[in-house]
């Protein structure tokens, strides 16, 4: 079977934009942030300790922030094919930060494709599609902003 | 606390930063598959097999294992707070790209230099390039944070 056109790549990636399912709520789980902060190292007491964190500001024990990976890989399942190119490649990743999460907030994450276009590489045809995810929690406050760029080629 | 010896990270502030700074260099390593594993546990998702399976990763064309780009780019995310700008940086955007691959007993020199310092709107901001380098001197995450701090009590 023959590779689709350049015209029918774009089409095909452009069809792509828009909002993916419906949205997501999950809980921010005590041993969800503390397994997260011990995977990473990262031994700041605001993740372990109510106490620790108010005494520095916040509501209480405090998410870190690559915890969002939680939510990426298990509030919204979605694929797609690419009719074209071998590879698909994770290739960069775009965050915005807003209100802390807070363990027991309820955070509702939203998807979407927000761009997808065909590039000329040095080797060939580059598929690039960003999809984006925004996390609030339960008040409506924006915590985050994660754009996520694949690469096909 | 379940037994975790936690550590306050440096008490830091805008005027402690200025434009070229290189900050300490943060080593962690040799990474292991256990890192990946740690990662997947945190993250619950095992779904992609070749990060755990050498087996299953050279089928599928790898030289290995590969750890998780979000792995390595979140090491040098959680260093911005815990070891560059320390514990009262607010982080406000992060940035990074998978530009190479770490492998079990690689080692990850989390490396950052201070780009920019600013006020605007009355906020003070650092902003700082940073990056993965592994024990070739290669470049495998590439990245920039920017983030917010306090200035001194005068």
């Amino acid at each position: 079977m023959s590779e689709p056109t350049d015209a029918e790549v774009e089409t095909m990636l452009t069809g792509l934009i828009g909002p993916i399912g419906e949205p997501a709520t999950m809980p921010v789980e005590w041993g969800a942030a503390r397994r997260m902060a011990l995977a990473l190292d990262n031994f700041d007491p605001i993740h372990f300790d109510k106490q620790a964190a108010i005494a520095r500001g916040y509501r209480g024990i405090v998410a870190p922030w690559p915890l969002l990976w939680s939510w990426f890989f298990n509030a919204t399942i979605y694929s797609h094919d690419f009719p074209f190119g071998k590879a698909t490649v994770h290739g960069q990743d775009d965050y915005e930060f807003h209100e802390p999460m807070i363990v027991g907030d309820d955070i509702t994450v939203h998807t979407a494709i927000t761009a997808a276009q065909l590039k000329q590489g040095r080797v060939g045809r580059l598929g690039q599609v960003v999809s984006e995810r925004r996390f609030v929690n339960q008040n409506g406050q924006l915590c985050a902003i994660l754009k996520t760029t694949l690469f096909r080629r | 606390m379940l037994n975790v010896e936690t550590k306050e990270p440096p008490e830091l502030f805008f005027e402690d930063f200025s434009e070229g700074q290189e900050l300490a260099t943060v080593t962690k390593g040799p990474m292991l598959v256990g890192n990946q594993v740690r990662w997947a546990g945190a993250c619950d998702n095992y779904d992609s097999e070749w990060h755990h399976d050498e087996y299953v990763a050279k089928a599928a064309g790898l030289p290995g294992i590969i750890l998780s780009g979000p792995l390595m780019a979140s090491y040098l995310l959680t260093a911005v707070t815990t070891d560059w700008l320390g514990r009262h940086a607010r982080i406000v955007r992060f940035f990074d790209q998978n530009r190479g691959s770490t492998m079990p007993r690689d080692l990850a020199h989390l490396k950052a230099r201070v780009k920019r310092t600013y006020e605007e709107g009355g906020k003070a901001y650092v902003e700082i390039d940073c990056s993965v380098v592994n024990q070739k001197g290669e470049v495998t995450t590439p990245g920039s944070a920017l983030a917010i701090l306090p200035k001194r009590a005068r």
